[in-house]
């Protein structure tokens, strides 16, 4: 079968003067940058670059009107009502801390419960357990299907008058299948229970609409999206930015200060103390639109043929186990185990060919240890990757079982 | 569909040596019980290396060494080679040995090395930097048995 990238030429690491031979299967890691993207982050470093937001002279409003603008196109890309909604953090994990510090800490109390799914990133996991346990609070668990997909049944069990939280991924980082998170978000709006989604997954997918999914939340990286690592987004549904307390304070976020006391701004820029990632919000701006203008629809297209041929070969080793069954959705990532071989020598082995995996617990050791396992390993796909990477895949891990298998 | 025979490459070959594949598959002291009087357990958090390693101590000399866990080959042979290379060491000199190994799987430079044959498979792993952690496991964790106990 022949499934080939035309987006691949756009990424400068597959230059023969870089890494042609590379087979990059680690996109829910981070995803490589298109030349698009560091070109937009090199032209406004070195032609356009001031401090956003502060100065009054012409090149600095000029960067403000930049960030502004980006706001506005990840408000759309969201599909929130308003850029107002719309937080620039450094990342998923520190839009999740924004959350639990800025809003949950002042509603938590030794009562409150919080729920989370079994396959929850350490990001949406940390910050609640912490939360739990300096408050005296409990923290439950919503278990998954055969298929490792979130149960709506038995996470409604879960939840009782107080219920403060319900904090899940709309797809985890190890499973890679999408949570009916619409559902859940829809039953705990109608029970006044605040919604946090991790998007940092299913961002790639694109075709997000907060209002739709009536979450309250939503947080996703940069990086994960084909932009830069430093720039992240807090979605936070209109109304609750003013009852929220920025958790980092500094400069920017001010309206008015004494040496005794200090009145904050109104809207997201009161959580964006000190000064903008402007290169990183520029590089994200860059990656939305190179992604716009393939289309979503031309790139799921092709990532869910890419990934229906990576299941099917997959499937046909006998000696790989996928770490949740298989179902009809073709998710563009898939985690196994090899028989008696370990994860990290999967991954060296592969390495040593010039394939690139995740090996280990990918930031989700709860999950491994509901599962019965220590440790997956990893394959996820981007635009770049196409039929022949599968198949040095599928040639790779043949000759590692191959060769470390134990009769 | 077939896959296509594919040569396993040299540089694989060249960590995944013999002997280390030997040590990985009939491995010198894996589960096996003694009584042992030291014991600790290691892990690699960012691999998913788990080890225990137990070892019996009389008199001043270690006279058995076991090891359990879930690790990936190469801390398996490691854990296998030190099984059988510790056994009847006086404990004053273990330490020693210890650091000397250590240097041996960190070293790039292994041309210009002497060392126990027993030990020769590690010396291809100073070259994966990734792999070092997986095969210095072991012998931090008998460190922490055995002298930090
Ligand atoms: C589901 C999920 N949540 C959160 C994160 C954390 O993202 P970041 O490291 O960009 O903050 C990741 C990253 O792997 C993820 O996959």
């Amino acid at each position: 079968m022949s499934i080939v990238s035309p987006w691949k030429q756009d990424f400068p690491v597959f230059n023969a003067d870089a890494y042609p031979n590379l087979c990059y299967l680690d996109s829910a890691a981070t995803c490589l940058t298109p030349k698009r993207v560091a070109d937009a982050m090199y032209n406004y470093q070195c032609y356009s670059h001031a401090n956003s937001h502060k100065g009054l002279y012409y090149l600095s409003a000029n960067v403000t009107e930049k960030v502004e603008y980006a706001r506005t196109r990840i408000a759309e890309f969201l599909g929130a009502s308003s850029l107002n909604e719309i937080v620039f953090t450094s990342g998923t994990t520190e839009s999740l801390n924004l959350v639990a510090y800025s809003y949950i800490e002042t509603k938590i109390t030794s009562k409150s419960n919080i729920i989370i799914s079994a396959a929850e990133h350490h990001a949406n996991l940390l910050p609640w357990q912490r939360l739990c346990q300096q408050y005296g609070a409990s923290l439950r668990v919503a278990p998954l299907n055969d298929h490792g997909i979130i149960d709506f049944s038995q996470l409604v069990t879960l939840i009782d008058s107080d219920t403060l939280l319900i904090a899940i991924s709309q797809s985890a980082n190890v499973i890679g299948k999408f949570n009916p998170i619409k559902q859940i978000c829809q039953y705990a709006r109608q029970n006044n229970i605040i919604t946090v989604i991790d998007g940092a997954q299913a961002v790639s997918h694109g075709n997000i609409n907060v209002d739709d999914l009536e979450c309250d939340f939503y947080a996703f990286s940069g990086h994960k999206l084909y932009g830069p690592t430093g720039c992240g987004v807090l979605y936070c549904r209109m109304g609750l930015i003013e009852q929220m307390r920025p958790y980092q304070v500094g400069g920017g976020i001010i309206d008015n200060v004494s040496y005794q006391s200090s009145h904050y701004l109104t809207g997201p820029l009161k959580f964006e103390s000190g000064s903008h990632n402007v290169v990183s919000i520029i590089g994200l701006l860059a990656a939305l639109d190179y992604l716009n203008d393939i289309s979503w629809q031309a790139i799921n297209a092709y990532l869910e043929r890419l990934s229906g041929y990576m299941q099917k070969r997959l499937a046909e080793l006998n000696f790989i186990h996928p770490i949740v069954r298989s179902g009809d959705s073709a998710p563009y990532l898939y985690s196994f185990q090899m028989n008696k071989v370990h994860c990290h020598d999967v991954a060296s082995m592969l390495d040593i060919e010039g394939i690139a995996v995740r090996a280990g617990h990918h930031c989700a050791q709860p999950l491994h240890k509901t599962l019965g396992i220590n440790a997956s390993v990893r394959v996820s796909l981007g635009l770049y990757n196409d039929h022949t990477d599968i198949d040095r895949l599928i040639t790779g891990l043949t000759n590692t079982y191959q060769l470390l298998k134990i009769e | 569909m077939t896959t296509q025979p594919s040569k396993i490459s040299n540089d694989a070959l060249q960590l995944y040596q013999e002997v280390l594949l030997k040590h990985h598959k009939t491995p010198t002291g894996f589960e096996v019980e003694i009584n042992n009087t030291h014991s600790a357990d290691g892990v690699n958090a960012a691999c998913g290396d788990e080890i225990v390693v137990y070892a019996q101590v009389e008199a001043g000399t270690i006279t058995a060494l076991g090891f359990s866990g879930d690790s990936c080959a190469i801390c398996r042979a490691s854990a296998s080679i030190m099984c059988s290379y510790l056994t009847n060491v006086e404990v004053d000199q273990v330490e020693a040995i210890i650091e000397h190994t250590i240097s041996i799987i960190n070293s790039t430079h292994t041309d210009e090395l002497i060392c126990a044959e027993v030990l020769q498979p590690l010396l291809a792993v100073g070259k994966f930097p990734v792999r070092r952690q997986c095969a210095i496991l072991p012998w931090r964790t008998f460190v922490k048995a055995v002298l930090e106990s």
